[in-house]
Order: structure tokens, then sequence, then C-alpha cells
């Protein structure tokens, strides 16, 4: 959900309840400034909790735009419903100069430069470095993921687990979108859990719930949940089924258990399409060499139905670059190429000239998303079965 | 002899004899396309940008500050006048000065807005544009000007020739607000 005019962009990211505007707004416009005030109303009157104005990367304002964001801090200012907190940037002059100023308007707005407290726990969660590239990933995914979700069974009321939740996005949305009775999520690391919490209570989501733990030996009691997911995970351990046996044992008879899993394979793109295949195929080994299984997205159905499971549904989710914002989905390879030539690469010992030859293969795949004409597509498999009674 | 109105502090600020930069345009082009508005702003800042440290704050500022003023003055114009935009700067001052030609009436309404800015409280009065209904295009080009006063403490005033309908008007800003 995004609005576009001359020079600028603002769009909704529903993972951080925050609208980002990017580029020149100084727009004489006054139609585009009020479809601006009934954007930022609209997602305002949906919202609980708290909402982001993030002006990060929007170069410049004029007065009459800035008059535009008052007229909704105005707004809000009546209902009183939600906190809203204004982000800006140290380095663009404007936003250090007039963002201070509409606290003034308003007492319910926070003023916050994103370079000096912004995100207290940015540097706890950035450390852990997947955890940016998993956001970025669910940015891609969830358009797509919730209706197939939807599909596959899951709706209001439900008892949920989200099981290897990383930083808790997904459970978060599912809470608030879909609505279920409770979502409790499970991750063995400790920063993405407190992460998680600490967007819970910003956001005012009530029935969310997240634990740390192990996915292997989990402590919730037997058949307790009606849905039980586990997404992009069963792929990086070596031992996936000690995971399954544990979304088994939690899963109550006639609930259903989703997985979500990725496949080399299926990744495609042109121009440079040999590049991009003989990257992945070299990556997915690497992968394999030190125990992740990337390839297992064509295993999920065989698995599901070794287990006995009824009622298997099997999805594709395909992002790409004519459905997906393409610079999202270079920030998620350009992730990805880091990840697998440092952390795994360095981890393997890999020569230099493959290191190499690693980093030019990805760097074609990004050439080709970033190309206006160019095409990629990454395709991942949702697949869920139902527990017998 | 023409009579001329001087509204605040006009005179006394020492910058160079050369402008920085200078560009003479139609005031009729803004109306025309108000994306010039963008346009011209940007086009001064970077070019007169490498003359600042830091370049890319400056830039933003000084975009920022013309922007709102370039809107004011071609929004006032006369038909047929010409914008005459300058960027002037010394060790402690950035001078922005852009001159055209009025109608009475709205020589009248700078005069009287920037003796209104001069007056009062100017916290109070930048909280009042921002939280007022502006349905006039004047109301929000005077909200501009009190930003550019309020947000980067810059010293507004204007010359006014009464007869011939010149218009100058100035905002002087410390060099110190780059780095702010």
């Amino acid at each position: 959900m995004s609005i576009t005019g001359e020079r600028y962009l603002v769009s909704f990211d529903a993972l951080d309840q925050q609208v980002n505007f990017e580029g020149v707004l100084r727009t004489q416009n006054r139609v585009d400034l009020n479809t601006l005030k009934d954007y930022l109303i609209g997602i305002y009157d949906k919202l609980d909790g708290s909402m982001r104005l993030n002006f990060r990367k929007l170069r410049y304002i004029s007065a009459a735009a800035l008059k535009t964001i008052v007229d909704f801090l105005l707004y809000a200012k009546q209902s009183e419903r939600l906190a809203v907190k204004l982000i800006g940037s140290k380095v663009i002059t404007w936003e250090v100069k007039t963002l201070p100023v509409l606290p003034e308007v308003w007492r319910g707005v926070e003023f916050v430069l994103y370079d000096d407290h912004f995100y207290e726990s940015q540097g706890i969660i950035e450390d852990a470095a997947f955890i940016p590239l998993l956001r970025n990933q669910t940015r891609l995914l969830w358009p797509q993921e919730k209706q197939v979700l939807l599909r596959h069974g899951l709706r209001s009321g439900l008892r949920v687990a989200d099981i290897c939740c990383g930083c808790g996005d997904v459970a978060l949305l599912i809470a608030k979108e879909i609505n279920p009775a409770i979502v409790v999520g499970v991750d063995h690391s400790l920063p993405a859990i407190e992460y998680a919490r600490r967007l819970q209570d910003e956001f005012k989501v009530k029935n969310a719930d997240f634990r740390l733990g192990d996915a292997t030996a989990l402590m919730l009691e037997d058949e307790i949940f009606d849905y039980v997911l586990c997404r992009l995970s069963i792929q990086i351990f070596s031992k996936p089924e000690l995971i399954i046996k544990e979304l088994l044992r939690i899963l109550k008879p006639g609930g259903r258990v989703y997985l979500l899993g990725e496949d080399y394979d299926l990744i495609v793109g042109y121009p440079n399409e040999k590049e991009i295949r003989r990257v992945y195929d070299r990556a997915g080994q690497y992968g394999t060499d030190i125990g992740m299984d990337l390839y297992n997205g064509k295993k999920l159905y065989s698995i599901l139905a070794g287990l006995k499971l009824t009622n298997i549904c099997l999805d594709y989710i395909n992002v790409d670059t004519v459905n997906s914002d393409r610079r999202l989905f270079a920030e998620m390879i350009a992730s990805w190429r880091h990840f697998s030539a440092e952390t795994i690469g360095r981890q393997l010992r890999i020569s230099q000239e493959a290191h190499d030859q690693l980093l030019a293969g990805y760097d074609a795949h990004l050439q080709t998303i970033r190309h206006p004409f160019g095409y990629s597509k990454w395709t991942l498999v949702s697949a869920s079965g139902e527990k017998g009674k | 002899m023409s009579a001329v109105k001087v509204i605040g502090e006009f005179e006394g600020a020492a910058v160079g004899a050369a402008p920085y930069v200078r560009l003479v345009v139609p005031a009729s082009d803004f109306a025309l396309d108000w994306r010039r508005y963008n346009l011209v702003a940007n086009y001064i800042a970077e070019y007169s940008a490498y003359r600042f440290e830091p370049k890319d704050a400056a830039e933003n500022l000084i975009s920022s500050v013309f922007y709102e003023l370039i809107e004011y003055m071609a929004g006032c114009s006369r038909r047929e006048a010409k914008l005459d935009v300058r960027l002037y700067a010394s060790d402690r001052l950035l001078r922005f000065d852009l001159a055209s030609s009025f109608a009475r009436e709205e020589a009248a309404q700078l005069e009287a807005f920037l003796r209104e800015m001069l007056r009062q409280d100017l916290d109070e009065l930048y909280r009042g544009l921002l939280t007022a209904e502006l349905d006039s295009a004047a109301g929000r080009r005077e909200l501009g000007l009190t930003m550019v006063a309020h947000d980067y403490h810059a010293g507004i005033s204007a010359a006014i020739d009464e007869d011939s309908g010149g218009v100058t008007l100035r905002a002087l800003v410390r060099r110190e607000e780059i780095n702010a």
C-alpha cells in the first residue's frame, strides 16, 4: 500500500507500523496533499499502540506539505488513540530544523533522531546479522503468505504457535491481521525475543506471547495449539525431524502444521541467467556442506505425507521483480551475498577464488534485479497438513 | 523620486559585493509549471554548496530556504515581472536576496505580514499558522516565510518601492545554522 507523486513515494511498512517518506515532497498540487492526508488517516485508524512516520529518506519538504503532516497530527490529536513517533535523520538539515517543532503542536508526538536513540534494540539485533535479513524477507513474503495461510486454514480465534519465530514479525502480523485467540512465538535467540516483546508492547498487541526456547525441546504442553507454523527454519537444522516431532507434539489432533521452505533450484533470472544459476548451485552446495538444506522446498510434501498427515495443501509463493519492490528484493539478495560469502564462506574456508566467484555471481543477480527490464523470481514452497484425530 | 519602505533589518549585513550565484527568470514560468520552484531552489543550492562545509548540510539548508522564498516571491509577482534570485555569503552570514515587481495589494500584504512577524512572538505565530485552516495560497506562502524565520533563525526583511512596485525580499541566515 503506497502512494506516489511527483518525486515522492509514501509507503506503509506493516512490520514496524511505520509510514516511510522518500524523495522530495514539494508538491503544490492540493489534490496530492489531500490524498496524502487521507492516506495517513486511513492507516492511523487501523492501528493500535503507536504509529511511526519515518522521514529519513525524505530529502526535502515544502511548508505546504509540512502543513499537511500537521493537519494529520491534528486529526491524531483529536482522537488521541495512538502515540505518533516522528523519525528524522541527523544528516538531513531540514529534518533537524523543522521536525522538532511538531511536538509543540501536540504532546502525543515524539520526535527522535534515528542516529541517536531510535530502536535502542537495533544495536542488539543488528549484531545478529541474520535478523535484518529475515525482516526484509518478511516484507517481501507477507502480502502473499497471508493469503496462503488463510487458504491453509489459519483463521480468527485459533490458538497458534510460531516456532523459530525470529524477531516475531510474522507472529505479530498474524496477531494483528488474522486475530487468533493467541500466537505463541518461540525462538532460541534472546535478542530476537526481546525485540519481539518490545514491538508487541509498542503496538499494544494483546494476543501474542513470546518465549525463549529450543525448538527441539519446547517447554510447551502437548496438544494445545490448533495451528503450528515453522517458517524458513527446518532448512537450517541438520536434524529437522527433531523439530517436526515437537511441532506435532504441541499440535492438537485435527490441528494443522504449516511449513515454509526454500528451494535454490527455483531461483531464476534474466538477463544473467547462467551466472544466477551457477551462484545458487554453488551457494546451495556450501549450505549443504555446513549441514543446511537450501533445497528443502521440494521435500516438504514428502515430509508431511511421511508423517501421515492428511488434507495436505501445497502452494508456491513467488516473489518476483514484477509483484514486489525491486529495491527490497535487491536488499535481501545483498544480505544473502554477505551471509553466503562472508559467514558461510569463512566457516568453510573457501579459497579466495571461490569467494570472488560467489560475490561476482550475486552481483550478476543484483544487476538483473536492479535493471528496470530485468526479471528475477524467488520461489518458496508452503505446505501444511492435518494431524489425525 | 521613489519612496522605498524598509521593513525589518534590511541593511547592515556585510557580505561580498558579488553574489555566489545569481539567476534571473520570468516569474510567470513558475505559474506555468510549479515544479520549477524545486528545480531552481535545488539548482542554486547544488551550484553553490561546494563553498560551504559540510557541503550536504549547506545544500539542504540553501535549497530549503530558497524554495519558500521563491514560492512567496513568484506567487506574488506581476505576470510580466522578472524574478532576480541571488545568494551572497560572508564568513558569518548567508544572504538570500530575491527581487521582483508586485502589484500594490501584494506589496501591502507583504509589508503587513512582515510587520506582524516583527511584532508577534515568532513561536506563537508559527504555531498559529501550522494549526490554522490555511485555505488560501497566500496563507500557505506566509507559513513558508515563517518556517524559514523560525526553523533557520533567519532575519527576514524587505525593501518595497511603493511607486514602481519593486520588492526585494531578504533573508539572513547565520552560517553556523549549517552545522546546528
